[in-house]
């Protein structure tokens, strides 16, 4: 299915959050995921749901000051 | 040297350390680790799928170092909430630096959106330290509403321009009953000294330990003007007298037993 990752189309064939982080191959340390406004807790990653046309925010810890 | 106290975390250093502007993770961690520094910013960022960018954060795990997420790139007080929330998920952290920019150029901080995201952000529970112009009235405010510290700026980010808003500055340490943490500006090791030296409980460093020719040994560097400025501070500096020169030795009496 199609969904958007953060803001990009992306093709997806997993179920739940925690099956795009391993499709990502992100390491959960440092992220955050959001499914429009809503921010998922990491506790949530393995029961929650990506639906068709939904629009998922990964965001990753960086270097700053 | 007494240790420095914000919410209910106690640090041995007071130099704080932005891990941006590096050339290297292994550059970061050694000037780091040099610094002697207990806590560490980081920043957030839409994950880039095009680009793999080095992995900074098991590094800093490994160093044991407390992490920081700020809330960079936040526009106003709604943006600076949802990323605050953002990062406590991502690092597991209610503590969070504040700051908001509505101008990329300058990167001048908002009050007014400071003020109402630090509000709303103690409400959730957070430990806010906000990054705010060396305002007096502003950084008073911010810890009426519940702010653990306060970040007034010396000078202008990444400016290496020192302590610009020292008259402020002062006023804000005399006033504060929360640690004052200058941030932003400092180019110098002499800078961080001056701040610590005047009262500042703390200073946070990034872009003059980052760009250095040598990392590690500016790091170090700030370490030891950090303890400098300090045990300066808690020894009691004297009074500058423009009056008149004080002998500190008995030199009339010495000449005058010779003739």
């Amino acid at each position: 299915m199609k969904i958007f990752l953060n803001d990009k189309p992306f093709e997806f064939d997993g179920r739940h959050v925690q099956d795009l982080i391993n499709v990502l191959q992100k390491e959960s340390a440092g992220v955050a995921v959001a499914i429009d406004q809503n921010i998922i807790p990491r506790s949530a990653w393995a029961t929650t749901d990506l639906l068709a046309s939904c629009r998922v925010f990964i965001f990753e810890s960086i270097a700053g000051g | 040297m007494t240790p420095l106290i914000i919410a209910d975390q106690t640090f041995g250093s007071r130099l704080f350390a932005g891990t941006g502007k590096y050339a290297n993770a292994e550059a970061m961690t050694e000037s780091l680790s040099a610094s002697g520094t207990e806590l560490v910013t980081l920043s957030l960022r839409r994950l880039d799928l095009q680009h793999q960018t080095d992995n900074i954060l098991k590094p800093l795990q490994n160093m044991g170092v407390k992490l920081l997420p700020n809330t960079s790139g936040a526009r106003n007080a709604k943006e600076a909430i949802f990323a605050s929330e953002l990062a406590r998920e991502a690092l597991q952290t209610n503590w969070v630096k504040l700051e908001i920019h509505p101008d990329p150029r300058y990167l001048m901080p908002d009050g007014n959106e400071t003020l109402a995201a630090a509000e709303a952000l103690i409400k959730k529970g957070f430990v806010v330290m906000p990054y705010v112009h060396a305002d007096p009235v502003l950084c008073k405010r911010l810890e009426e509403v519940g702010c653990q510290c306060v970040m007034p700026l010396g000078s202008p980010i990444g400016s290496n321009m020192g302590l610009a808003s020292r008259p402020f500055l002062d006023i804000i340490i005399e006033q504060a009953n929360v640690p004052v943490i200058v941030d932003a500006g400092i180019g110098a090791p002499s800078d961080a000294s001056l701040a610590l030296e005047m009262g500042a409980d703390a200073v946070l460093v990034n872009t003059a330990m980052a760009v250095a020719k040598q990392p590690k040994q500016m790091g170090k560097a700030f370490r030891l003007a950090v303890e400098a400025g300090r045990l300066a501070y808690e020894s009691g500096l004297g009074e500058k007298r423009s009056d008149a020169a004080h002998a500190t030795s008995p030199l009339t009496e010495f000449i005058g037993a010779l003739s």
